[in-house]
């Protein structure tokens, strides 16, 4: 088990403030499932890693920061 | 009548010189050359308009183009071009909007609108099923957008009348005058409503009550459109609830919310400007333009206070929360939700006026600039009542107002050289509200576009750095996702054909944010579409990509037949040195070999020379071999 802090899309089911979960897998697909995240929309979420945007296959870490967000172009 | 589908293939022509009013026809080999919208409106520039001229002449060509697609089922087939030379910039100026207009146009019986000449007094030019006729508007010259707007559908005795016009900016050619239709959608950028003003011309009213345009096959197109629908329903999408603004957010979190003139890429304040407070304090409703599902429009009303706003002129929206927020250090939904009127009321492009405000901002910090340059306002960032009065300078070319709003090389010229490493410009057009240290791509979204830097020029690089971003363009080649920071030749191949898609999408008029990921459209479905409107049963995604290819080459040749080269191919210096502050992009920066690598790749792609001047193998692949040794 490891401890972490995510924020993210409150749309899609993530909390908007940092919010403190335990993850029986250090990744972030179960960090997805622990806010049951829609399936179809997972694939699109911009992944920030303790202030540096990382890649989704990456192991978490105790204590680690995370943000996930449906990435913003322009207009 | 025209033998096309989806459209009348009819052009207007207007001298206002001589008053002259003719039509003719589009043939359709010309549609299938360039489609409509930027393409088609940018062939007619290049083919009738002699290089060298003063954009503000009455010689210079204004042109107005929609597509064979504009206003039929499908979504977000709205938006239409204006071309002409910038004023801004001395090089090709194109712009977009949405809304109402351009659809009305066509309903009205006319795809596309040339203006030429000078009128001796100020007129406005009434389209109504198939009929133009040209009308006084000294009642309407000096009035604000939403009073002249008004008044000119009460005269022409039909509320059903879509009016597009220009602000006492645009009178009054500022650099950054825009033209704006029915008071909420602007084609924002490069003076065109300068260029409108020059002519004396007001307005365009156009109504049109035959609102049935023919289609080939119009089973397989309402088909299209509802499988459409149908898939897109099942992608979670915060877009129609948050429209733009979920960018403040977004745009903070990955470090990327240019803060204080660039100078940073996250806003201590941000939460004041975002989506939530947005809907929590200011938003009175959502808007919407023809036939569009997602309605990103804001509609915003303060009724206390010193800022108070209607919601005519609709709501402030990422670009412009961005540009007098964070860009200007301003912290506060409704000075911001004021500036945004402010520019709606006298047609002034919002980003152009905020940028260069942040830069006076950042000048005055420094030393550079002093109060007494100033009208005697203190301009440290974050004064939001001293944005808003030299906003207000600007708009009615008052005191030093007159001096910023004519474009960066004349302030700079004015306030001195040592001001100039901080204006944050591209050709003379000031930045989008992104930053390229974080999103590399948009580097050479801001540095090649002959009309400038442009946010809407390419995806951005945090989608297709995602597997399911990336993914969305897989068919025009985008097989993996890269990082958004990477600026190697597999980014500028990246660029390279994003561009051509958006080219191409900014030719055949359909809303971005109608397009996967935001809106109903795939890339391939779009095609379909063309195919089932005009029944060009040959029509295919790689002749939609090679016209979207073409504009760039044509948009070049615009610029270097003005003396336009490779040397303005450059970013702002504060590109190339570590952002700074926090978040995720602190201390991130362009590196400059790299960046000249990527012009040099992107040049070859597209058949350009090192020095990024089409080549023979060029022009004939595009079948512009008629501009041989016009450059």
């Amino acid at each position: 088990m490891i401890k972490v802090s995510i924020k993210g899309e409150s749309e899609f089911g993530l909390p908007r403030d940092y919010t403190e979960v335990e993850l029986s897998e250090p990744t972030i697909e179960a960090a997805l499932e622990h806010f049951n995240v829609n399936q179809k929309i997972r694939k699109y979420l911009l992944l920030v890693v303790n202030n540096q945007i990382s890649k989704p296959d990456g192991a978490l870490q105790d204590g680690d920061e995370i943000i996930l967000h449906f990435p913003y172009s322009g207009g | 009548m025209s033998s096309l589908y989806g459209a009348s293939g009819k052009l207007l022509r207007v001298d206002l010189t001589n008053k002259k009013i003719t039509t003719e026809e589009i043939p359709e080999i010309l549609f299938k050359r360039y489609l409509g919208g930027n393409t088609l409106g940018l062939y007619y520039l290049l083919k009738e308009q002699k290089s060298g001229l003063d954009p503000l002449s009455p010689e210079a060509m204004l042109v107005f183009m929609t597509s064979f697609i504009t206003g039929t089922h499908g979504p977000g087939l709205s938006r239409f071009s204006i071309v002409g030379k910038s004023p801004l910039t001395g090089g090709y100026g194109e712009t977009e909007a949405g809304g109402w207009w351009g659809p009305e146009l066509k309903f009205a019986g006319f795809e596309g609108i040339i203006i030429t000449g000078k009128a001796d007094e100020p007129v406005y030019l009434s389209i109504k099923d198939g009929e133009a006729k040209l009308k006084s508007a000294k009642n309407h010259w000096g009035v604000k957008l939403r009073e002249a707007s008004a008044a000119i559908k009460e005269e022409l005795g039909d509320p059903k009348t879509r009016a597009l016009l220009i602000g006492e900016a645009g009178e009054k050619m500022s650099s950054y005058a825009c033209v704006i239709n029915e008071l909420k959608h602007a084609n924002g950028r490069l003076g065109m409503g300068a260029v409108m003003g020059s002519k004396n011309l007001k307005a365009i009213a156009v109504r049109g009550t035959n609102r049935k345009l023919p289609v080939y096959n119009e089973e397989r197109v309402k088909a299209i459109v509802r499988d459409n629908y149908a898939e897109f329903k099942e992608i979670p999408n915060t877009f129609p609830k948050f429209g733009t603004m979920r960018g403040v957010r977004m745009s903070q979190e990955v470090g990327v919310l240019p803060t204080y003139n660039w100078q940073e890429g996250v806003f201590e304040d941000f939460e004041n400007l975002a989506e939530t407070t947005y809907m929590d304090t200011i938003l009175e409703g959502t808007g919407t333009c023809y036939r569009c599902p997602i309605a990103c429009k804001r509609e915003v009303r303060i009724t206390e206070g010193p800022y108070q706003v209607q919601p005519e002129y609709g709501g402030t929206e990422y670009e412009t929360t961005a540009s007098f927020g964070p860009i200007c250090g301003v912290n506060d939904l409704e000075p911001i939700s004021a500036a945004h009127q402010m520019c709606q009321e006298y047609g002034m492009d919002t980003i152009s006026p905020a940028v260069t405000i942040a830069w006076v901002m950042e000048c005055y910090e420094k030393g550079l600039i002093k109060k007494e340059q100033l009208d005697g306002l203190e301009m440290n960032f974050g004064n939001a009542d001293n944005m808003l009065a030299l906003l207000k300078k600007m708009c009615t070319f008052e005191g030093v107002g007159k001096v910023l709003t004519k474009g960066f090389k004349e302030a700079i010229q004015h306030f001195g050289e040592e001001t100039a490493d901080y204006a944050l410009h591209v050709k003379n057009s000031p930045l989008p509200a992104h930053d390229p240290r974080g999103k590399a791509g948009l580097s050479l979204a801001f540095a090649i576009p002959s009309a400038g830097p442009d946010h809407m020029e390419v995806q951005h690089d945090h989608v297709t750095a995602t597997e399911g971003g990336a993914a969305l363009y897989e068919a025009i080649g985008v097989l993996e996702p890269l990082e958004s920071t990477d600026l190697s030749s597999k980014k500028v191949r990246q660029f390279f054909v994003n561009q051509a898609l958006y080219n191409a999408y900014n030719a055949i008029g359909v809303c971005y944010f109608c397009v996967r990921p935001n809106g109903p459209f795939t890339i391939n479905s779009m095609v379909e579409y063309m195919r089932a409107i005009s029944g060009w049963e040959s029509m295919s995604l790689w002749h939609f990509m090679k016209i979207g290819e073409k504009h760039s080459t044509m948009s070049r040749i615009f610029n270097l037949r003005e003396g336009i080269t490779a040397n303005d191919d450059c970013l702002p210096a504060r590109m190339f040195e570590p952002l700074q502050g926090e978040g995720p992009c602190a201390g991130n920066y362009i590196d400059k070999p790299v960046f000249e690598k990527a012009l040099k790749t992107y040049y070859a792609f597209n058949l350009w020379d090192a020095d990024g001047v089409p080549t023979e193998a060029c022009l004939y692949q595009h079948e512009l071999d008629w501009l041989t040794g016009e450059f």
